[in-house]
């Protein structure tokens, strides 16, 4: 058997062994076969890599042409070229556009990123002639001609170059007007997104691009592509090359001659993507074939030597595995008695062992211990052991112990009191049972383990004091407190729900919850299990329920709202055994929240009638409430603004809110278009109270600024308006001045403010004036008039006044508004236009009468200087009669001739006719100058002979001088032609010479014997020339010298000056002849008035 | 006439009122009452909205530095210096006559204000913060090209100017851009007033409105933004104007404050970045202006 044995066991290794020898067999070839294919996927996973590559170097190709066609098309860029066309200059506005592209470009290249680099190296904007106009970033060579051979692009293309500096150039060309106005350039780095999309190829890397090398990245030596290109135009990729096909001189790799070229095609770009990997990858095939056969002849050597150990050792290793078996066994046992004894070690169990043949007890240490004894003081008799007992439990825990060990009971278990050894008690629960018995079922041997629960004991009897405790404090609670199982039964009610509900204690404990509930049963149910929704369940802490607002049912029917805080009751194992539910009477605060709910309801009606808008913000500045009028606000200036009202909302919202950071009050004004709105707010910061942390009021201002806008109008009219403005009381006090009234016067406003108006307190302003206007205001008419009164300084002043009721809304009459304007002057000039009108027809009376003299005068001359002639003739035959004897002549002639006094008449009649025509002669004169005199007036200045003009007037007014002064003139005979208006300036000698009559007479009044003298004396100072007309009269006393040029001045008497004469002089030397009047006076000496007349005068020129 | 006799009893309170309201204030007022007041007329970059631009920055920086708070009040180019001087007044070429009074509202004017010799009558300047210039623009299909520069301010001006002959040309009054300013009636212009704001002349040239309009080179260089291709600058009827701070006579001591603040904005760069933010463009046209400015990263 031990032989048959061996054999078989031989046979099984050699089978196991051939079996494992073919298996490892099968492995080296399938792993073989699998190198192999993972070679050539490795090959085809580089080779779909590189395309992949390719692909993307395409694909960002083809953005990087989107970026440039896209610049070259903004509006940014041709807007220059637009601009530029439109004839814009650098220097007026076309230099903020070029500004404008290098910020865009500037832009671009920024945002342009590969990662964290920049794409574009530079973008140019590049003029049809070749000049760069922007570069960004910029560099040293701005402004100089691009080495671009710009000859390369055509229309609406994106043109790739390189320039063989590893940079590659994109230029698309700008289209204004259908022509080429210039080109967009973007200049990229081969370096930038070969590191970024072509990175961790391995090998050396060449970009191809119309047959030439863009770019390499070998380090010694440039490849030469018309090596190479050959090959890759007629193979696929990936190829065997060595490296005189490169055209390297000396080899990247340098460990093989042979080096694998991969190659992808970038058509879109006429470009080629090449990777030189050196020669192992290909090789790599080979190698794997020889070591697959080492592998075969290593594997056989191991097996081989491995059968011979396995079996000699197969028999040892039987034993030893059986001898280990046994000591695991061993050290089980050991282990579980070790368990147990750790097992009553933890459960600080005692055991006890009972013959009850001899009632002889054995019980180890711990079980002792309980009781406060020692090994060998122990008692080792049942009789011993029962005297230990608590007498009230001896006789239970013997009678069961016995009853036990006759069969009656499976087993015997009981809690009892022992007496420890210091004399306390120990609760023990001890469980034993009968382990051996005899062939007639007797009990010869039973174990027990005894175990102390006093401790347990104890805390079930604390239980119980705190469980009629909590019974006590629920009976005894103020509140209502029911007590609810899962069921919904109450199990617990104390006194004060009985009393609140009207039942006793037995009539509540049993019934369902929801009986003593006005509130549905769903509600009520909702209530007491609410731990049993899913939402509560899903709680973290559903532990309670607080302010459950329930109403209980009175006995008699009655409602009792109460507020109720429910907790959960759980067991000692955790789990839910009901509620218990404490609850307030809730009534009066029910009445309380609905007199609460009445007010707000007063509030909300209230906030909603406020005339003014309302609004609520909550802290994040949200809309909480607002009212009727703020909504009607919103939606109006909606309207008028013609936006939506949430806008407008929002608007209102952002301004107030924006103006409320500074202050409470404010006033904000909102415009759109034409309509612009002020509205006066006032906001209230309240600490966060129901989510509103603030409350803003708005009003509409519009109308009231725009009324005040027209208000501050009407005012700055009235304090600006030259008329006077009173404002009198019924009681003819005045109330308001305005600063013209007070101007116009001269009267401060102190000294108008409360007086009468100055028309009643003017005695000089006529009486009957007064009275039409005093009857006109008693019977609340208006009145209108003209008056003289006097201004503070005494001056007197002439005024158009109107005087008109104010009456209030009840009509009834309450203050009285005066406008005067100040007309002395309007009134003194339409006396001078009247002075003047009367002077102008006395002028044309004057030039008609001398038309009319000028005839009749002009025969009688004829007529005596007729009778002069004849009479000459006459004179010698009256002579020659004369000397005839009376004798001689016949008798009649005698007769008469005695009559005659020939003698005399011869004497007489010529010196009569001489002065006859003398005076005819000087009539003409006057004629002549009259009519010269009122010669209407000219429009424009002529030039004048003034000495002739002015001896016109004397002869004019002689009649006024001639009996009182003589007059004298001393003309200067070179006085050059003055351009003036003649007539206007014989009235400036006609009045001269009559004030200086008037001074005469009234000199001569007090010196008859004076003879009066007027001097006209004309001389020329250069571009000027003078008049002086000097009198030797009163002269003007110093005390009026600085008012005879006022109007209606005068200090002749009444009648004879209307006190214009000189105001008329003075305005035509100044105002209409731009020349002067002064005057040097020494009174009673006489006065010289000069006239000085500009031979340039401004006007004319 | 009957509005006018029912309001006359209020007068006397309205007076009391305006002439208790908006006293001048200077240094010592604002920082008592701890609020500086700035007056802005919406206009360019200088003024984009309350809380953005280029004179809105300065004066909130400002307000900081005299640890006041900043509050912005805008107004309108007709009201603006009433409302800082509280003077009432007409203009005739440069001549100011005073006509009234009015509530102050603001204690400083800061939103492209061009030195004019008329407004130097009625407020004080701070150093010049700003260049300009009137350009002339047109519509891009406008028949009218623009001048050739020649180098000389002075005859580009002529040239421009010649231009407007017969021509309609835009202009608003009380601003830089008023045409009684540049005397265009010489050379037969037909003068427009418009009643729009200056950020609305360029629109306005673009609708057909006017044949060209003035324009400062500020709005003119966001006008070239904002519309390119389509409006054109003719050339120049100004020489270079500056535009300054405005601050009221009586307000020496704020116009002190700020001129000590100004500077060492200057110094430190902070202007010249505000400058680059809103104008960038500014640096290539009035390089020696801002000569004494440090430069900005990237300028």
């Amino acid at each position: 058997m031990p032989l048959k044995k061996s054999s078989s066991a031989s046979l099984l290794s050699l089978l196991a062994l051939t079996c494992m020898a073919a298996v490892i067999s099968g492995l080296i070839i399938v792993n073989y076969v699998a190198q192999n294919s993972l070679h050539h996927a490795n090959l085809e996973r580089f080779q779909q890599n590189l395309e992949d590559r390719a692909r993307s170097l395409e694909y960002f190709f083809s953005e990087r042409e989107n970026d440039i066609r896209s610049l070259a098309g903004s509006t940014t860029v041709t807007s220059f070229f637009v601009n530029r066309a439109l004839g814009m200059t650098m220097a007026y506005g076309l230099r903020a556009s070029l500004n404008n592209i290098s910020r865009h470009f500037h832009e671009k290249v920024e945002n342009s990123l590969l990662g964290n680099t920049a794409i574009y190296s530079s973008l140019l904007l590049i003029a049809s002639n070749g000049e760069i106009m922007v570069q960004w970033p910029a560099t040293s060579s701005r402004w100089k001609r691009t080495t671009t051979d710009l000859s390369l692009f055509e229309k609406n293309t994106v043109a790739i170059t390189n320039q063989g500096n590893g940079l590659i150039h994109f230029t698309c060309p700008v289209f204004v007007n259908n022509q080429i106005q210039g080109f967009v350039q973007g200049v990229l780095q081969y370096r930038t997104f070969v590191n970024y999309l072509l990175r961790d190829l391995p090998g050396s890397l060449i970009i191809t691009h119309n047959k030439s090398i863009a770019y390499h990245t070998f380090t010694r030596g440039t490849p030469t592509p018309a090596l190479f290109m050959p090959l890759i135009d007629t193979h696929e990729s990936p190829i065997l090359i060595e490296q005189p096909q490169l055209g390297l001189q000396n080899s990247e790799a340098a460990t093989n001659d042979k080096s694998t070229l991969f190659f992808a095609a970038i058509p879109a770009y006429a470009m080629k993507l090449l990777v030189l990997e050196d020669g192992s990858v290909l090789n790599q095939q080979r190698s794997q074939f020889y070591s697959f056969a080492s592998l075969i002849v290593l594997s056989l050597a191991a097996f081989i030597s491995a059968a011979f150990i396995f079996r000699a050792g197969a028999k040892r290793l039987i034993l030893e595995t059986s001898l280990q078996e046994a000591n695991i066994r061993e050290r089980a046992v050991a282990e579980k008695k070790e368990e147990l004894e750790l097992v009553l070690e933890g459960a600080q169990l005692g055991t006890w062992s009972w013959n009850p043949l001899d009632n002889q007890v054995e019980c180890n240490e711990r079980y002792w211990s309980m009781l406060g004894y020692s090994l060998g003081d122990e008692p080792d008799h049942l009789n011993d052991w029962i005297q230990l007992l608590h007498p009230e439990d001896a006789e239970d825990v013997v009678t069961a112990l016995t009853s036990h060990a006759a069969g009656k009971s499976p087993v015997f278990s009981a809690e009892y009191r022992m007496r420890h050894k210091n004399g306390t008690w120990v609760w023990i629960q001890d469980i034993a049972k009968v382990v051996q018995k005899d062939s007639q079922g007797n009990a010869l041997r039973a174990f027990g383990i005894h175990q102390d629960i006093t401790q347990h004991k104890q805390a079930v009897a604390l239980q119980g004091k705190a469980k009629q405790e909590s019974d006590a404090i629920i009976r005894d609670f103020l509140d209502t407190l029911i007590v609810v199982n899962t069921y919904l039964t109450i199990i617990r009610v104390n006194q004060a729900t009985c009393d609140l509900l009207g039942y006793d204690e037995k009539e509540l404990l049993g019934r369902k919850v929801t009986e003593i509930f006005h509130d549905t049963p769903e509600h009520v149910q909702q209530a007491f299990a609410f731990y049993t929704t899913e939402s509560e369940i899903n709680l973290l802490t559903p532990q309670e329920r607080r302010n459950v607002e329930l109403c209980y049912r009175h006995k008699n029917g009655d409602r009792l709202p109460m507020s109720f805080n429910i907790k959960l009751l759980k067991n000692d194992e955790g789990n839910i055994t009901g509620v218990v539910a404490g609850a307030k009477d809730i009534s009066h605060l029910r009445r309380a929240m609905d007199k609460i709910g009445e007010q707000k309801e007063y509030i909300e009606t209230l906030f909603d009638i406020i005339p003014s808008g309302l609004v609520a913000l909550s802290p994040e500045l949200q809309i909480v409430e607002s009212n009727r009028a703020f909504r009607q606000l919103v939606e109006t200036w909606a309207n008028h603004f013609a936006i939506p009202v949430e806008e407008c909302e929002q608007r209102f919202i952002d301004q107030m809110t924006s103006a409320q950071q500074e202050q409470d009050s404010f006033t904000i004004a909102m415009q759109q278009g034409h309509f612009r709105g002020y509205f006066r707010c006032n906001a209230v910061f309240i600490a966060v109270l129901q989510g509103v942390a603030s409350v803003m009021s708005i009003e509409d201002i519009t109308d009231e600024r725009q009324a005040e806008e027209e208000r501050r109008l009407l005012a700055t009219v009235i304090e600006q308006t030259g008329d006077s403005i009173y404002i009198s009381s019924i009681e003819e006090l005045v109330e308001y001045v305005n600063p013209a009234a007070i101007h116009n016067s001269g009267y401060s406003e102190e000294e108008l403010i409360g007086e009468p108006p100055l028309i009643f307190r003017d005695e000089q302003v006529d009486v009957k004036i007064k009275d039409e206007l005093r009857q006109a205001m008693n019977e609340g008419k208006a009145w209108n008039g003209r008056f003289n009164t006097h201004r503070k300084d005494g001056t007197m002043m002439e005024e158009d006044a109107t005087v008109s009721p104010v009456r209030n809304d009840a009509g009834e009459l309450t203050h009285f508004v005066a406008i005067k304007r100040d007309v002395t002057e309007l009134s003194n000039l339409q006396r001078q236009l009247l002075q003047a009108q009367k002077l102008e027809a006395i002028g044309q009376l004057a030039a008609g009468i001398a038309h009319e003299l000028n005839t009749p005068m002009q025969y009688v001359q004829n007529n005596v200087s007729f009778f002069k002639q004849s009479f000459d003739e006459l004179q010698p035959l009256l002579a020659a009669l004369e000397k005839i004897e009376p004798a001689a002549m016949p008798s009649p002639a005698r007769e008469e001739l005695a009559d005659q006094d020939l003698e005399f008449l011869l004497e007489e009649v010529p010196t009569s006719i001489q002065e006859t025509l003398d005076g005819i002669d000087r009539v003409a004169k006057i004629v002549a100058a009259m009519k010269e005199f009122s010669h209407p007036g000219v429009q424009e200045r002529e030039a004048t002979d003034l000495n002739h003009t002015i001896e016109n007037t004397l002869i004019v007014c002689r009649n006024e001088y001639k009996y009182d002064a003589e007059l004298q003139t001393d003309f200067d005979e070179a006085l050059p032609l003055v351009p003036c208006f003649p007539d206007q300036f014989n009235q400036v000698i006609l009045n001269l010479i009559i004030n200086a009559t008037h001074a005469i007479q009234m000199r001569k009044a007090v010196e008859p014997e004076l003879s009066g003298l007027i001097t006209v004396t004309t001389r020329s100072l250069g571009s000027w020339v003078e008049i002086l007309v000097t009198d030797n009269g009163t002269g003007i006393p110093g005390k009026v010298k600085a008012r005879i040029f006022d109007p209606f001045f005068t200090t002749k008497e009444v009648g004879k000056g209307t006190g214009q004469g000189l105001t008329i002089a003075h305005d035509i030397m100044v105002n209409k002849h731009d020349g002067e009047i002064t005057f040097h006076s020494i009174p009673g000496e006489g006065t010289t008035f000069a006239l000085r007349l500009p031979l340039k005068p401004k006007q004319a020129s | 006439m009957k509005r006018l006799f029912t309001a006359l009893p209020l007068l006397l309170t309205l007076i009391t009122f305006s002439l208790s309201v908006g006293l001048a204030r200077d240094l010592k007022d604002i920082q008592r009452e701890g609020v500086l007041r700035h007056l802005g007329v919406p206009y360019a970059n200088f003024v984009a909205a309350a809380n953005h631009g280029l004179d809105v920055e300065l004066m909130r920086l400002f307000a900081e530095k005299l640890g006041v708070r900043y509050e912005y009040v805008q107004t309108d180019w007709k009201n603006v210096i009433s409302e800082l001087t509280g003077k009432l007044y007409t203009v005739h070429g440069n001549d100011v006559h005073l006509t009234g009074s009015m509530p102050i509202k603001g204690d400083v004017i800061a939103n492209g204000l061009t030195i004019l010799p008329w407004r130097k009558a009625l407020l004080d300047y701070s150093a010049p913060t700003f260049p300009t210039q009137v350009w002339l623009i047109a519509a891009a299909n406008s028949s009218l090209q623009p001048i050739t520069p020649s180098g000389d301010i002075e005859k580009d001006i002529v040239e421009t100017k010649a231009l407007l002959a017969d021509k309609t040309v835009l202009g608003i009054s009380g601003t830089c851009l008023d045409p009684q300013l540049y005397k265009l009636q010489a050379v037969n212009a037909k003068p427009i007033l418009f009643a729009g704001t200056l950020n609305q002349l360029a629109p306005a040239i673009l609708q057909g409105e006017a044949d060209t309009s003035l324009l400062d080179v500020a709005d003119a260089l966001v006008a070239l933004v904002k519309w390119p291709g389509q409006v054109k600058i003719l050339g120049p009827v100004s020489k270079q104007q500056v535009m300054g701070v405005g601050f009221r006579k009586e307000s020496p001591e704020l116009q002190k404050a700020f001129a000590q603040f100004y500077e060492d904005l200057k110094k430190d760069g902070t202007y010249a970045a505000l400058v680059k933010k809103y104008y960038p463009d500014v640096f290539s046209y009035y390089p020696h202006f801002f000569h004494d400015v440090p430069p900005v990263e990237g300028q």
